[in-house]
């Protein structure tokens, strides 16, 4: 991995932890634990332009630096996070790999709906009951409104194709990157 | 980009929009329904099942206290309702719930792991009693 990619995916990295930070401090509205899912801008772009493992690499520092700032690490709360996280992922990126008709916005929508499974499945497991479920009604429609915000955001930002300029300054001068 | 072009790019996105508008409608308009029904309290602490309480016998509202995982918790009980009034979690997305009384509505604080069920009451003379007596 060169030092270019390495600083980007280290940016995303913070700007993710951040609006994962920030998001903590945004009081639920309707149902318990709902948030706006800012981070997972981070996560999906990083999903477009580099790749399953550099996502898997920021989501999971994501979780897990939130997780220590918030002081909810491995409570309920922080496995319930780092579930989400995962299965959004993967969801995302079985999307945009093999859904080829889907576009950034049914790819993002299916994230958000794979994050509020996640999470109940690890609050079914940790409390024992599957009436957990009984929100995710609730989560999928709030869903809609995140993750069509969410891949509004990221379509404007893939659209403008900074973070792929930035890689190919990289392979036209790899002087200039290369310590 | 024409009108055309934008709903047949976007056909599959649309698809899986609807789709989850609907199902997730028309669970909140069942959740909606209002159901006139005794009910009764399950309150689990990390899976175990701490008390039961039978709403529809309580006269008087009145305060319990419970042990959750990390802190105590204060729960409140009236006629067919029950709620978290005070929980030592951060969030406090138990308490802010209020009072629940809909069969099937849980109460969950994520914290504590404390999961407070609502079952409806099988009423005695219902009809799958009468098949069985019958």
């Amino acid at each position: 991995m060169s030092v270019r990619k390495m600083t980007l995916l280290a940016m995303m990295m913070a700007l993710a932890v951040a609006l994962g930070y920030a998001e903590s401090f945004i009081p639920s509205f309707w149902v318990p634990g709902t948030k706006p899912g800012l981070a997972n801008m981070v996560i999906l772009l990083c999903l477009v332009e580099f790749g399953f493992f550099e996502a898997l690499l920021v989501n999971l520092g994501r979780v897990l630096l939130v997780g220590a700032l918030t002081g909810t690490v491995f409570q309920m709360g922080f496995y319930m996070s780092a579930a989400g996280a995962l299965l959004s992922l993967i969801i995302m990126w079985i999307g945009l790999r093999y859904l080829k008709k889907l576009t950034l916005y049914g790819v993002s929508l299916l994230g958000a709906l794979a994050h509020d499974g996640g999470q109940l499945l690890v609050g079914w497991a940790f409390l024992g009951n599957p009436g957990v479920f009984y929100y995710f009604p609730f989560m999928a429609l709030i869903s809609l409104a995140t993750g069509f915000f969410v891949a509004f955001v990221v379509t404007r930002i893939v659209k403008t194709g900074i973070l792929k300029r930035i890689l190919s300054e990289e392979k036209q001068n790899p002087k200039a990157v290369k310590p | 980009m024409t009108v055309k072009d934008f709903f047949r790019r976007h056909a599959y996105d649309f698809l899986a929009v609807s789709s989850v508008l609907v199902l997730s409608s028309a669970a909140l308009v069942y959740y909606a329904i209002p159901k006139r029904e005794d009910l009764i309290a399950s309150v689990f602490v990390e899976k175990s099942l701490l008390a039961t309480y039978d709403l529809s016998k309580e006269t008087t509202e009145r305060t319990i206290e419970i042990e959750g995982k990390f802190t105590p918790m204060t729960l409140g009980i009236k006629k067919n309702a029950i709620a978290v009034l005070e929980s030592g979690c951060k969030s406090q997305y138990c308490v802010h719930q209020g009072y629940v009384s809909a069969a099937n509505h849980p109460i969950v604080c994520a914290y504590n792991e404390v999961y407070i069920a609502l079952s409806g009451k099988e009423p005695v003379n219902s009809v799958v009693a009468g098949v069985m007596v019958l």
